[in-house]
């Protein structure tokens, strides 16, 4: 279900026809991957621009991240997708967030897949998230040319 | 004891092997605390028992019938059925074609071995930590007879890297002996595993085992359970049992402190002064205050053991190894003055825990302590430990 591509930017322009669009001077967009092949409710691992990033299709809606849990390096692509327990008074269990939180494969930390905040903020963990979106079929992921994201190692 | 090799003579050897090129590279990362898994739950031993046991633990066919599905009907080795882990008790990337984590020894060679670098894995049964909860002791000893055929077979030889533990059933510390007698020198037994029930290990029954271990230079494992606070014969909760995965997870190193304690009282480490033991996945931030305790009251109170000639703490840093998993994950500050107050570069083995979800990587956890510490818990330590059996 989850697989690993590397993409690079010239190929993927000729692959996919698309262009590097200008987002800005510092960033760009990458084509990834077409729609169809992440399917909702899996996700699938690129190496972009020096980076592995994660592309999750959660119902339907795309999220990029770094594929690369800033606890101890897990890859966040072999999680889980799903919702939390919201807080709550005692013995109550309200369950929310479905389809936007990913659980890390090995220690089970969880983390927004919008912000990339960890869930228990008091952790300081974040891990490093991408803009993401769809055009004429193609999943469009925004790097920068130049970022932290580019270092071995995770982000807190 | 008398008879047992030299620990350091049998290093040396190894040593001038490699000089020579006639013997593997050194090890240089060894994970000391490994979970190979059955594929089809108690049904891998089938093949390792003999037919008395066959019938007992499955019904009168011999395979995994509808009997394993009732109460009363089939034998099951005692686990946790109680504490649910609401992350996941497995690392999810270790379920690999479906198959159950760490059940494919090529598939962890893969994963654990490969992708980290790690020269030797130390197994311990993950599905057999709770033997010593069985009441049966003549059930008991054929588990773990069976289990050390098993992890023979499946896992010593399929790939040269990892490294067993002999199962023994302490319920009967005769038969535990005879089964070290067995084994104690068939390649790839490094060490004895001996789960916990609910005796404290200093005991005089287990004496026996103890002089079997020292004298064949085996040191003797223990390690968490699963089973604590859940059966009678299981390791005690203190307090009583509670009620969350979380709490339990958190509070099952309880059990070493009294285990180490009774070990050093009944002045085991005096009496077989070769033997060592490995308290695995047991913590050790917790050590330098029960040290602190044992040596101030053994000082006025050691009329009860005058067989003792050393402070308690003398005997854990000879004779005591403790695994890193789950190592502390706190300020390198921190890190650094609980290493050196438990003897790091002596007393650690690093290990990983795999396939759990609590699994440590070799190279982050141990990233805030200083290089030469770090080369004795991936390495040395555990070199010196096992010797030529690693």
């Amino acid at each position: 279900m989850r697989q690993s591509y590397t993409v690079s930017a010239s190929k993927q322009a000729a692959t996919l026809n698309m262009h590097e669009s200008a987002g800005s001077h510092d960033a760009r967009e990458i084509g990834v991957a077409r729609v169809d092949d992440i399917a909702p409710g899996t996700s699938k691992s690129f190496r972009v621009a020096g980076r592995e990033i994660c592309v999750i299709n959660s119902g339907g809606r795309f999220y990029a991240l770094r594929n690369a849990c800033p606890h101890r390096g897990a890859p966040l692509c072999a999680g889980t997708v799903g919702g939390t327990l919201l807080a709550s008074r005692p013995y109550e269990y309200v369950y929310g967030h479905e389809g936007s939180v990913i659980r890390c494969p090995w220690h089970g930390y969880e983390f927004d897949l919008e912000s990339g905040n960890a869930v228990v903020r008091a952790t300081g963990l974040r891990v490093k998230t991408y803009p993401v979106r769809t055009s004429d079929g193609s999943i469009l992921v925004c790097v920068e040319r130049s970022g932290s994201d580019l270092s071995r190692e995770g982000h807190r | 004891m008398t008879g047992e090799p030299d620990q350091t003579a049998r290093l040396t050897e190894t040593e001038s092997q490699d000089v020579t090129g006639q013997a593997a590279t050194r090890a240089r990362i060894v994970d000391c605390d490994v979970h190979p898994h059955f594929a089809e739950g108690i049904a891998d031993l089938m093949p390792f028992l003999p037919r008395r046991w066959k019938e007992r633990i499955a019904g009168s066919d011999h395979s995994r019938t509808w009997a394993a599905r009732f109460p009363g009907s089939a034998y099951a080795i005692p686990g946790n059925t109680i504490y649910t882990n609401p992350a996941g008790a497995m690392r999810r990337d270790a379920v690999h074609d479906g198959r159950l984590p760490a059940s494919d020894p090529a598939f962890v060679a893969e994963q654990l071995l490969d992708r980290h670098g790690i020269d030797r894995a130390i197994l311990l049964g993950g599905n057999v930590f709770g033997l010593a909860a069985l009441p049966d002791a003549s059930l008991a000893t054929a588990l773990a007879s069976a289990y050390n055929e098993w992890v023979t077979e499946r896992w010593l030889l399929t790939d040269k890297r990892y490294r067993a533990s002999i199962l023994v059933a302490p319920q009967d510390p005769t038969a535990a002996v005879k089964e070290v007698e067995r084994l104690h020198d068939r390649n790839g037994m490094v060490q004895i595993h001996m789960p916990l029930g609910d005796r404290l290990l200093g005991e005089p029954q287990f004496h026996p085992i103890y002089e079997a271990a020292a004298s064949f230079g085996l040191p003797v494992c223990i390690h968490p359970n699963a089973t604590e606070g859940m059966y009678w014969r299981a390791p005690n909760v203190a307090g009583g049992p509670p009620t969350y995965y979380l709490e339990w997870v958190t509070l099952y190193s309880q059990a070493f402190a009294p285990h180490l304690t009774s070990l050093i009282c009944h002045g085991v480490f005096e009496q077989y002064p070769r033997l060592r033991v490995v308290l695995a996945e047991a913590g050790f931030a917790w050590l330098p205050d029960l040290l602190w305790r044992l040596n101030r009251y053994w000082t006025n109170m050691r009329a009860d053991m005058p067989n003792l000639t050393r402070l308690p703490s003398e005997y854990v840093r000879q004779s005591v190894r403790f695994t890193t998993q789950p190592f502390p994950e706190t300020s390198k500050k921190f890190i650094r003055k609980i290493c050196s107050m438990v003897w790091a570069d002596t007393t650690l083995l690093f290990s990983s825990d795999y396939p759990h979800w609590d699994f440590d990587d070799p190279v982050r956890v141990l990233a805030p302590l200083e290089q030469p510490v770090r080369d004795r818990i991936l390495t040395d330590n555990a070199s010196e430990l096992y010797g030529e059996r690693l």
